[in-house]
């Protein structure tokens, strides 16, 4: 159990800026999920922690110990890799006794980590197989093995589930996190699946070009995003944005309005974002016209084209709904659930 | 109902291959026809008459002292140079793999021997250690070793080998960066956090698992002393002092062109051809089998 500070750390490639001072702040045994757009920097920052990317300013402390200059063997920390990075060479019981050798520990005793280990993870039967002849997911459950044996001070895991099937991952999704319960380990997990991350985090870190955009409990970020990029990029199906304009008495979209809800006091050009689950299909001041219907069996999404309004607007409905292409479809937005984002610096102003 | 695509004109395949049957038939098949039809022959000393004679050349081969003494010089030659060249270039490659400025420089630098012609690479290391002139020489008369080649059939023997092992680190090189750039760099992350040391990653990660290459690696380069190094020898001892530097190869050309016993010649380069084919089988037979990544 350790803690993790990061201080205004920053990471440059030549006289590229790719990480632009973050701070994160992670408690004793708590689930960081790491999350955003490929190329946001959340593998570097990993890395940066991991010891085996520089350190070009800022801190990184694990129990108040800052570790910048220290070799990855001596900061206490265990990683899997995306591709398991398993010594193809090696039987799994060597995979997973590999680092425990190099710690000078005594034979019988590795033997009994192992042993343990492998019955946690229930890979007793392949110890003595190849990592060549194991599936995907009985690789990746070694490589957790391998991580877990050498009793690390702090977890690393980056993207170790993008390379399974779908059904798979969640599957293995519960078991990293039930997992990570039990044994109440500091643990930091980069995914850019933001179910991913919604399911398994303590808090999350929303990484956005090299800055942390927000975080915060997935519910935190989920009911109050900080600004469009969050909005957007937590919750699925997506958050629909529009570009209104809003008066005195209404906000026009397009050639139709809806009421100005009272708390909203800026005039002008705004943003507003609606989650497609926060429609209302009782009333009906909206209309759009049907452009895709996808049926995802528990509910449908229909894809509403506004006149004057290039983005389709996404609405979930039941299941059972009945609609067709090209007909003309009534809704209206939940108005408690409505958020407003500045144009210009897209943070959230209501 | 025809599957396959269908020419008109039978003769096109035919005169597709053509060129390449011509060149194995004209410069690979006849020649190694002739070698083996001459070895069953004797011939008188002034090329006048030829008896047919079966095996007895290679029978006096078999009683030939002079020829053992060369089959045992030439797989200690062999092993020597394919040891000294593949170290080196392991450990060149090892540091290529850690290099991060500059590594292009640094590789085409390893290359270039290479591209230097046998003869040459055996010019370039004959005025090196010439006994005489050599810059080489008179350092180490420096340190009381007095050196020379031509005299000492030791330092003759180590001569060549160096000079045949200097031309083929690069090839080796090559293959052996090419292998290191093909281990995922992720399981060397994974050692490093580990706690494996360079040293250590080297021996337990890096190693076996270009294994592989090595054992290829370990077939070219016996095949190449056996045979690719007649230029160095011919240029530096001419297989001398004595017989000390003459391997089979070098024989095989002593015997045939400068002694003319062509019937005794073409028997051992029938032997030659027959261990090529060996190590050529077991090159195909092994090195298919790969480390699983």
């Amino acid at each position: 159990m350790s803690t993790i500070n990061m201080q205004q750390l920053k990471k440059s490639y030549q006289d590229t800026e790719v990480i632009h001072g973050i701070n994160i702040d992670i408690e004793e045994g708590e689930f960081i999920v790491l999350v955003g757009p490929s190329g946001c920097g959340k593998s570097t920052l990993l890395r940066m922690v991991a010891g085996l990317e520089s350190i070009t300013s800022g801190e990184v402390k694990i129990d108040d110990k800052v570790v910048n200059d220290l070799e990855p063997k001596d900061r206490g920390i265990s990683m899997v890799f995306q591709n398991y990075a398993l010594y193809p060479h090696m039987t799994v019981y060597d995979n997973m006794a590999y680092g425990l050798k190099l710690m000078k520990m005594p034979k019988d005793e590795i033997d009994k980590r192992v042993q343990d280990v492998a019955k946690l993870l229930q890979i007793q039967d392949y110890l003595q197989r190849r990592p060549s002849k194991l599936s995907g997911g009985q690789r990746q459950r070694v490589a957790m093995g391998r991580a877990i044996v050498r009793d690390p001070k702090v977890f690393l895991f980056d993207e170790p589930l993008s390379n399974l099937d779908a059904k798979l991952r969640v599957q293995m999704r519960m078991q990293i996190k039930t997992l990570q319960q039990k044994l109440a380990v500091t643990t930091i997990y980069v995914t850019h699946d933001q179910v991913e991350a919604m399911t398994m985090a303590d808090r999350l870190v929303v990484l956005n070009n090299g800055i942390a955009a927000q975080i915060g409990t997935p519910m935190e970020i989920y009911d109050d995003p900080k600004d469009q990029f969050v909005a957007g990029f937590i919750g699925s199906p997506a958050m629909n944005f529009l570009d209104c304009e809003v008066c005195d008495e209404s906000i026009k979209i397009g050639q139709q309005s809806i009421a100005t809800p009272t708390h909203v006091t800026q005039r002008g050009k705004i943003v507003l974002g609606i989650r497609p689950e926060h429609f209302n299909q009782s009333v009906s001041d909206l209309q759009g016209t049907v452009q895709m219907i996808e049926k995802l069996g528990s509910n449908v999404l229909l894809y509403l084209k506004m006149e004057n309004s290039e983005q389709p607007v996404v609405i979930q409905c039941d299941g059972q709904l009945d609609a067709k292409i090209g007909a003309v479809y009534p809704f209206s937005f939940n108005t408690e659930k409505l958020y407003f984002f500045d144009t210009n610096t897209q943070q959230r102003i209501y | 109902m025809h599957k396959r695509v269908h020419y008109n004109t039978s003769y096109l395949p035919y005169l597709l291959v053509a060129p390449q049957i011509t060149i194995t038939l004209l410069f690979f098949i006849w020649p190694a026809v002739q070698a083996l039809y001459q070895s069953f022959l004797l011939e008188d000393a002034f090329g006048l008459s030829t008896e047919f004679v079966w095996f007895d050349n290679f029978a006096e081969l078999y009683d030939s002292e002079n020829y053992l003494n060369s089959f045992t010089r030439t797989a200690f030659f062999s092993v020597s140079v394919a040891a000294l060249s593949m170290g080196f270039a392991l450990f060149f490659a090892a540091l290529a793999d850690r290099v991060i400025k500059g590594s292009h420089t640094y590789r085409t630098l390893l290359i270039i021997p290479y591209a230097v012609a046998p003869v040459l690479a055996g010019t370039l290391w004959l005025f090196l250690f010439n006994p005489t002139l050599g810059i080489v020489p008179y350092f180490l008369d420096i340190v009381s070793i007095n050196w020379n080649h031509k005299l000492n059939s030791g330092q003759a023997m180590s001569l060549v080998i160096i000079a045949a092992a200097w031309k083929q680190v690069s090839y080796n090189f090559l293959f052996f960066v090419a292998a290191m750039h093909s281990i995922p760099k992720s399981l060397i992350e994974a050692a490093a956090i580990d706690g494996a040391g360079p040293l250590h990653r080297f021996r337990t990660i890096i190693f076996p698992l270009i294994s592989p290459t090595t054992f290829f690696l370990l077939v070219v380069n016996i095949i190449y002393a056996f045979f690719d190094t007649f230029g160095i020898i011919h240029a530096i001892t001419s297989g001398g002092p004595g017989n000390s530097t003459e391997i089979l190869v070098y024989k095989v050309f002593n015997d045939g062109f400068v002694g003319l016993d062509l019937g005794g010649s073409a028997a051992q380069s029938v032997i030659l051809m027959f261990i090529v084919i060996l190590l050529t089988v077991v090159q195909f037979k092994y090195v298919e089998r790969k480390v699983e990544y």
